[in-house]
């Protein structure tokens, strides 16, 4: 009895670190586009002490997740929109705010990734969270991004800001 | 005799401090206990911390509070109530006050409330605001939510419409 209680866990055992190996191995979409996400935060993220060229050289590596012609769709405080349209209007204002803001922290939380089924296209919505040097508070924004696959790598096509309070 | 066989038998004293005298009982008790606050934290209290000036002077900054997520099972939000809504998920929540409910119409008149044209006394304002902002109908699903503090302009102060699905709970303290 007690033999088999062994091989019964150990073969359970077996089974979990099979599907873990598995999914290591062949990650799912959902799965490189949270990678993706995470990575995304990384580079949109920028430290007093990093000189001008890291700068640039992460900005122009935001355009990498990026369609090229990605559209993003931003809701500024007082109602109005602001919409950045292709990979060299994204570098151009990624670049702008990296050399005005001092150090921003960025990161992604909540991230829910649905993949449409038998389509190359998915999205995520997250809550993105940023601390700029010098400001008390925290910068919250709720944010919609639909994926495209592209050449079998997931592209941001679009990202839009998701009023929470309407 | 006896009582020598018995001193040997007793675990020494660091060993009972510990882990008790039964360790099982002991690790028994911990598993009850992490299980319990797990429960507790993420289905029942949800342990918040303060961020931002928004509902100052009540709410003060880096304070500690807690969400009873149970508040709202066999009742809905009331006028008065200060909520927790999210965003995206729990991580992050907006901390408001529910002063307009479904089917009101809501409008600020010279940094004055007005619920379907009357004025809505607010006690717990007490830094006041001058703002206007037209009158809009509060969706049948949805309450309208602000925060104490006026003292900042309309645009730069969030506020709104949210519907009954982001109402995580009521704040507890």
């Amino acid at each position: 009895m007690r033999t088999w209680l062994v091989r019964g866990v150990v073969l359970a055992m077996l089974v979990v670190a099979g599907i873990w190996g598995w999914r290591v191995l062949h990650p799912g979409p959902e799965q490189v586009i949270r990678k993706q996400l995470t990575e995304l935060a990384t580079v949109a993220s920028f430290g007093s002490n990093e000189g001008s060229l890291t700068r640039l050289s992460k900005a122009q590596k935001l355009t990498t997740f990026c369609t090229s012609d990605v559209a993003i769709t931003v809701e500024v405080p007082g109602g109005s929109q602001q919409s950045f349209n292709g990979r060299e209007e994204v570098l151009q204002v990624a670049a702008g705010a990296k050399s005005v803001v001092g150090s921003l922290k960025v990161e992604f939380l909540d991230t829910a990734v649905t993949v449409q089924p038998g389509q190359p296209i998915a999205f995520a919505t997250l809550t993105a969270r940023g601390n700029v040097s010098g400001e008390p508070d925290f910068l919250v924004q709720e944010l919609k991004f639909t994926f495209k696959k592209i050449d079998g790598h997931w592209l941001i096509s679009r990202v839009e800001t998701v009023k929470t309070l309407r | 005799m006896g009582t020598n066989t018995e001193a040997a038998q007793r675990p020494p004293w660091v060993r009972i401090i510990l882990i008790g005298r039964s360790p099982r009982r002991t690790l028994m008790r911990i598993v009850i206990w992490v299980v319990t606050c797990f429960v507790v934290a993420k289905f029942v209290l949800l342990p918040i911390r303060v961020e931002g000036v928004s509902m100052l002077p009540a709410y003060k900054e880096n304070r500690v509070n807690f969400v009873n997520r149970l508040a709202y099972i066999h009742s809905p939000p009331k006028r008065g109530d200060v909520v927790a809504i999210r965003l995206a998920g729990p991580s992050v929540m907006y901390m408001k006050r529910i002063v307009g409910l479904p089917g009101e119409i809501v409008e600020f008149h010279d940094g004055q409330l007005l619920i379907d044209g009357q004025v809505l006394p607010e006690p717990y304002v007490k830094f006041g605001c001058r703002w206007e902002h037209p009158a809009e109908r509060v969706g049948p699903d949805e309450y309208y939510v602000v925060g104490d503090n006026r003292s900042m302009r309309y645009f730069e102060h969030t506020q709104g419409r949210a519907q009954r699905n982001r109402i995580m709970g009521k704040v507890l303290l």
